[in-house]
């Protein structure tokens, strides 16, 4: 492998020099350092064309990827490659990581580690999610970026931890590590990582594929929701060694999920996996059962793993089943208590939430001050999962009156305390009352209390 | 929390100068230490870190007093500065912790326990005495075990192996080898040896780590810098890493296809970076 040096130079195959300004980190198949290329910082992630099956392929990959762009603005996508090195060694730049980001393994980990360059002694700063809504958010932006990712017709390939940046306060989410990114059918060598690679690749009998990505991103998922391995129980811990053959056992052929029904094999361990514990209790049973199809049925049959577009509507109803109480409890409707059909309760404080019914939505919307109507809840077609159209607020001029402001670019039809509907324009609300009534995008969305 | 407090609390002074008897204290099981979850705290964000694996790096050191001078300043300073290169390394999602065990005429553990790497200082080693390899292996495999060092809760890599020593051990070597050789820790960990300078036996050394590719030698201080950092650097990458699987042959994997496979990588790897990092520099015992 040829490492590059502080201050040297690396020709792009378009023109330019990157200049090598520092080490970002070391990966299986090279390391990633810090250029300026036009007056600007970029990453340059350099091979060791070594641990490269078939370099010239691999390259050529990379080539087409770039020419075909990101699926979306949630990758950090390779953007030039350099020119070859006589030896062959090759590299490309993207864009750096902002500092507001995360790493996925720094947030399981829940904290990061600075080290002082002059000591060398290292300090752990945490690393949390500021707010449910961000969590939630994170999940569906990961959920969402796969389904762009396969439906331009390609397969991540090696879904780890390792490839995902989430900001922790906002729910934003970039992966990276874009380089193994093949069109669907075509692997470039990769394997991945035990633990989060699926079932078959572990045992040698299939290769990387949009189904394997499939199982990957059920443990991601997992593994930022339970904060635990999905596979990793009971039955694993017995081994104390994690030797070659106990992961291609506990991972490969006789992977068993730690909450499967029918097979209580592999319980999470107390003292081991308490947060597998505490959080599986806490989530809606239509979250559970996801996990548990994509873990048991999903498991050794590619066919049954749950597409991407069914967790981003899990999600997105997750979502919207949050509760911020004013007592500080922030948590999922499941863990509210419902004292009628309408109705949530908080059982730390007792106060009481009204809801309202939606026209396309089975379960009713918790209202609190700061709740949110999606602009993706009211048109399910819109890849913008975050923009939000209406917010529950507290009247400025009328303390303590609440109603819903209208945040989205739309006229409303609301119907109003006297009875008569009135079109509530952009920036304008209605206040919460009895009979109220709202219709969405000329009425293809309705709701009322 | 507690358990780091104490770790930074019982740093042993490490004059090897003086006999000294094994201090390891048999560490205790803390594995219910922080035991107070389930209180009603149901918090979807009140997580801890998820439980990751561990992977314990021990070092074998020779401090006998032919190491004296040169080489033990290049060890003592090229440890220093490793550590926070294998910091890097095992971030990730696996927990590092390190044990150095010296040997001379006697054996000592320069920390009572191993040590997390983010909590790992250096304590510089001294040389003085006879080589007691063996019982050095005797030592080792008494400690790795689950009682004692490998006591982690969660679940364990195969452990890191890494012995250096400058020459030949004076005391019966093969007995102690063929303790450690049942012991099953030793059996699937990584082991790599350096032998430093002339004397050291690589025919002996390759009888520890079990084939010769993982055995690397080093005959000036500027080696023996490279070569500490190479073996350790990949070992510990490799060893706090899940097996890779790279080239599948459309063919079920078998306990067989992936035993040792690890080992069998550490070996080929360290070879390629020997290649590049062949150096033409005065070898420690010429030139006097």
């Amino acid at each position: 492998m040829t490492e590059l040096s502080i201050g040297q130079e690396v020709e792009l195959e378009y023109g330019g020099k990157a200049k090598v300004t520092g080490i970002i980190g070391s990966g299986g198949q090279g390391t990633v350092y810090k250029v300026d290329y036009n007056a600007q910082s970029w990453a340059l992630k350099w091979y060791d064309i070594s641990k490269i099956k078939d370099p010239l392929e691999f390259k050529n990959n990379i080539k087409r990827n770039i020419s075909d762009g990101a699926p979306s603005n949630k990758f950090l996508w390779p953007k030039y490659l350099t020119k070859d090195f006589p030896d062959g060694t090759f590299g490309y730049l993207m864009e750096l990581k902002p500092d507001s980001f995360d790493s996925f393994v720094d947030i399981l980990n829940t904290y990061r580690l600075k080290v002082d360059p002059l000591t060398g002694r290292a300090v752990k700063q945490p690393v949390r999610f500021t707010d449910l809504t961000a969590m939630v958010t994170a999940v569906i932006n990961i959920a969402n970026a796969f389904r762009q990712l396969h439906r331009a017709g390609k397969s991540y390939q090696d879904l780890n931890d390792g490839g995902f940046f989430i900001n922790v306060d906002t729910g934003a989410v970039l992966v990276c590590d874009c380089d193994n990114i093949a069109p669907d059918g075509a692997n470039f060598g990769i394997g991945g990582k035990p633990g989060y690679m699926a079932p078959e690749i572990v045992r040698g009998i299939a290769k990387p594929d949009v189904q394997t990505d499939k199982y990957s991103l059920a443990v991601v998922l997992f593994k930022l929701l339970f904060r635990g391995d999905p596979m990793e129980g009971e039955k694993v811990i017995k081994d104390v060694c994690l030797t070659e053959a106990s992961e291609l056992k506990h991972y490969g052929a006789e992977a068993v999920f730690v909450y499967d029904p029918d097979n209580d094999t592999n319980r999470p361990v107390r003292g081991i996996h308490d947060n597998v514990i505490k959080f599986w209790r806490l989530y809606p049973d239509y979250i559970k059962y996801a996990f548990i199809d994509s873990f048991t049925k999903g498991l050794n049959d590619p066919s049954k793993r749950v597409i991407e577009n069914e967790w981003q509507k899990m999600f997105i109803k997750l979502r919207s089943e949050i509760i911020a109480c004013p007592c500080g409890r922030k948590n999922f409707t499941s863990m509210f208590e419902k004292p009628d059909d309408a109705t949530y309760k908080c059982p730390k404080c007792g106060m009481t939430f009204a809801t309202l019914k939606f026209s396309n939505r089975e379960e009713r919307m918790p209202l609190y001050i700061g709740s949110k109507i999606y602009t993706c809840e009211l048109d399910p077609n819109t890849d913008d999962l975050v923009g939000v159209a209406g917010e529950l607020v507290e009247n400025k001029l009328k303390p303590g009156v609440l109603g819903i402001k209208n945040v989205s670019d739309e006229p409303w039809r609301v119907r109003m305390p006297d009875g008569v509907y009135y079109d509530v324009e952009p920036g304008k609300g209605c206040p919460i009352w009895q009979g109220l009534e709202i219709q969405f995008n000329d009425g293809k969305v309705s709701a009322w209390i | 929390m507690s358990k780091k407090n104490k770790q930074n609390s019982t740093p042993t002074p490490a004059p090897a100068e003086e006999k000294q008897e094994v201090q390891a204290a048999a560490a205790e099981t803390d594995a219910l230490d922080d035991f107070d979850m389930l209180d009603f705290d149901d918090d979807p964000l009140g997580a801890t870190g998820v439980s990751r694996k561990s992977l314990v790096i021990f070092f074998l050191i020779d401090t006998s007093g032919s190491m004296k001078g040169t080489k033990m300043g290049e060890l003592n300073t090229v440890m220093e500065e490793l550590i926070p290169e294998i910091r890097r390394v095992g971030e990730a999602d696996t927990e590092v912790k390190i044990a150095v065990l010296t040997f001379s005429t006697g054996v000592k553990w320069m920390y009572a326990e191993p040590i997390a790497i983010e909590e790992f200082e250096w304590t510089r080693l001294t040389a003085q005495g006879v080589t007691s390899m063996g019982e050095a292996f005797k030592e080792l495999s008494l400690r790795m075990s689950r009682n004692s060092f490998l006591n982690s809760p969660s679940l364990s890599f195969a452990p890191v192996i890494f012995l250096m020593t400058d020459g030949y051990p004076s005391d019966d070597y093969k007995e102690g080898l063929e303790a450690l050789s049942s012991n099953s820790w030793y059996k699937f960990g990584l082991k790599a040896a350096l032998g430093i300078g002339n004397e050291a036996n690589d025919d002996m050394l390759a009888e520890f780590t079990g084939s010769k590719d993982t055995v690397v030698h080093a005959y000036s201080g500027n080696q023996l810098a490279q070569m500490i950092k190479i073996v350790a650097v990949t070992a510990s990458q490799i060893g706090s890493k899940s097996m890779t699987l790279a080239d599948q042959n459309e063919q079920e994997l078998s306990d067989e296809d992936v035993y040792a496979s690890k080992q069998k990588m550490l070996g080929q790897q360290i070879q390629e970076l020997v290649k590049k990092n062949d150096s033409d520099d005065v070898s420690f015992d010429s030139g006097w």
